[in-house]
């Protein structure tokens, strides 16, 4: 299932969990509200029927009877204590004043003025239930003789109308700031999560999830070593390739230098296909900085052994020189077609015959010789050198005795050892009036033993060490890389690379490999 | 006309100068099997028309296209090669060569180039000499 935009989840959040905190506040709020009601309106009808009770002239009023006088003082009062009903009666229970009715009468049976009449007590005739406030006090006639004389009885009523009313009022405008808040707090979750994409750059958590993801087996799949540092000049990202070079903890901060970070920062330059040194090795790095929204953050870069890059690029030279080799077979071969065919032509039947016996011998005695090299990869090796030496005029020979079972050595490391060497002979006798290159090849016993001799100038006894240092070479500068890895491969399968004089006149070069896998790289 | 054959294969190389000799008006002044011999001959003799193969031993026939091109630049070139990559026949077509004859060709077929060839440079030397007396 789809899962939700961020955005729309915060919003639901929080508009869940304001609704929910605003409902509880509400009851909380309601409850309180009509307590604080109901005491505020219990405390105001006291006050009322209190007033009312001592007025002198409400007093003088009741005991006369003087409707029209109450009606004038009550109203008056009423007016500033939110209406009440209110109802005074003289001392025989009589209505002497009532807010809604002026001809009212109390019934015989009605009780509710006695205990005042009789007692001058107060009476609290609120109902909790009814949400309505009754309060009776007694009135009193100041007498000539500072005395007091109870006159009747007053009573102050807010009807549940009254109070319901007073609670439904705030309610509306608590109601109207919940709703203020809700949209307040709905617009500032659109506008935080805006800014949480921001941050992110536009994506959902899942993706930056699933991109993390991928971004730690990139990082840790990759051969490039990566090293990403901040501002502060704090490594913030580093892979395993790159955590190779580091054997101690200062090692950070010197291969932060060795790479050339800190300029980059510092500049701001882009750096691309730069040779950097780091405890004695060579490194091709790729430097850059880091931007969030325009902003410089750090800087990263990506690097990784030069010599890597050079095996590859030889190996890929070597794979164009094959196809130039296979390229070149078949050109000889049109070649001999176009001997034949206009041999023919010209009416010269027997050099035609005699041509084409040629070849069908060379073909006998090459083809039986090539079939026993068992392994596909040397036979594409030595097919494709063939094409390249019979393009130069190079009589490249496998010798008689050759005889090769399937390898172990994957195709790759086989054309950098033998491929390597192949070249370096064809490149040795293509000047020479003599342009022989030999091959042997053979299994028999431990080893597998590989022979390219070669009627060149050969090697100095003394310089023969030299060859498969890396560098060294006497075809000038750029050179000097294909014995070194030829040496450097061998080295991997537990094998080793012999040099010596040969016969032809030149080099003999020997591969000699462990015949069963052996551990490679022990 | 004289004919130069650059071809390193010398029995391609004796077939071309037997079809060249058999076609009236051209002989063959030299034969080379690489492109040193090339340059070589070209300064020792006097020549019309190479016939240039793509592949030598020490370099391409390509690159000797650029040589002969600044140095010799009326001689008229007819590439015979093995090769029918697109690159060497857009090299060769950059150098303005006179034909580029893919291997194998027949013998009726090397003939009637040649005869063809000499068409062109008759009017050239027509017009060559009503303009300037060259």
């Amino acid at each position: 299932m789809k899962k939700m935009k961020i955005r729309t989840r915060m919003l639901l959040f929080f508009t869940l969990l304001s609704s929910f905190l605003f409902i509880i506040f509400i009851i909380a709020f309601a409850s309180i509200e009509v307590d604080n009601t109901r005491s505020e309106y219990e405390q105001l009808a006291r006050q009322t029927a209190n007033t009312i009770g001592y007025m002198p002239a409400i007093a003088d009023a009741v005991a006369i009877q003087d409707q029209e006088e109450l009606e004038g003082h009550i109203d008056r009062i009423r007016l500033q204590v939110q209406q009440p009903i209110v109802s005074v009666v003289d001392d025989e229970k009589n209505v002497v004043y009532h807010s809604l009715d002026l001809n009212a009468q109390l019934s015989p049976s009605d009780e509710v003025y006695d205990r005042t009449i009789m007692f001058g007590s107060y009476q609290n005739n609120s109902e909790l239930d009814e949400m309505s406030i009754q309060i009776i006090a007694p009135v009193y006639q100041q007498m000539a003789d500072n005395g007091e004389r109870l006159v009747g009885a007053v009573s102050v009523e807010y009807p549940r109308e009254t109070l319901m009313s007073s609670i439904a009022d705030k309610f509306i405008r608590l109601g109207i700031v919940a709703l203020i808040s809700l949209a307040v707090l709905g617009t500032g979750v659109v506008l935080f999560a805006r800014n949480i994409r921001e941050d992110t750059l536009g994506m959902e958590p899942v993706e930056i999830a699933s991109k993390f993801t991928e971004r730690q087996a990139m990082l840790e799949s990759v051969k490039e070593g990566i090293l990403a540092i901040n501002t502060d000049k704090k490594i913030t990202l580093i892979n395993p390739s790159a955590r190779l070079l580091l054997h101690h903890e200062e090692d950070k901060i010197l291969l932060i230098e060795a790479l050339g970070l800190h300029d980059v920062i510092q500049k701001e330059t882009f750096v691309y296909d730069e040779e950097r040194t780091f405890n004695g090795y060579p490194l091709i790095a790729n430097l850059r900085p880091m931007y969030t929204n325009k902003r410089l953050v750090g800087a990263i870069c990506s690097f990784r052994y030069k010599t890597d890059m050079r095996q590859l690029q030889l190996m890929m030279d070597q794979m164009k020189s094959y196809a130039d080799g296979l390229r070149a077979q078949t050109h000889e071969f049109k070649n001999k077609l176009y001997v034949i065919m206009s041999l023919l032509q010209l009416e010269q039947y027997d050099e035609a015959i005699r041509f084409v016996q040629e070849e069908a011998i060379v073909t006998d005695q090459f083809l039986p010789k090539l079939n026993r090299i068992e392994d596909a990869g040397i036979q594409a090796i030595l097919l494709a050198s063939m094409g390249k030496a019979a393009e130069k005029n190079i009589h490249m020979v496998i010798e008689d005795r050759s005889s090769l079972s399937p390898t172990h050595i994957p195709i790759s490391s086989m054309t950098i050892m033998l491929g390597n060497v192949i070249d370096n002979a064809i490149e040795a006798v293509q000047d020479e009036k003599q342009k022989n290159i030999g091959i042997f090849m053979t299994d028999i016993g431990d080893d597998i033993i590989i022979e390219i001799e070669d009627s060149g100038v050969g090697i100095a006894r003394d310089e023969q060490h030299l060859v498969v240092e890396q560098g060294y070479s006497r075809k000038g500068s750029g050179r000097g890389y294909g014995l070194y890895n030829v040496e450097s491969t061998l080295r991997e399968y537990n094998g080793s690379l012999e040099i010596a004089n040969s016969e032809l006149g030149g080099a003999c070069v020997s591969i000699i490999l462990p015949k069963k896998e052996r551990g490679i790289g022990s | 006309m004289n004919v130069i054959i650059a071809e390193d294969d010398f029995r391609v190389s004796g077939i071309h100068e037997a079809y060249v000799t058999s076609v009236e008006g051209f002989q063959v002044v030299s034969r080379a099997l690489n492109g040193k011999e090339l340059r070589s001959s070209l300064k020792a003799a006097d020549v019309d028309l190479i016939l240039l193969d793509i592949y030598f031993p020490d370099e391409r026939g390509t690159d000797l296209l650029m040589h002969i091109r600044s140095e010799y630049p009326d001689m008229d070139i007819i590439v015979i090669s093995a090769s029918d990559e697109p690159q060497d026949l857009l090299i060769a077509k950059r150098f303005g060569v006179y034909d580029f004859l893919v291997k194998p060709v027949s013998k009726e077929r090397f003939e009637q180039r040649f005869a063809n060839i000499t068409a062109p440079r008759l009017v050239s030397s027509l017009v060559c000499i009503y303009r300037s007396g060259c």
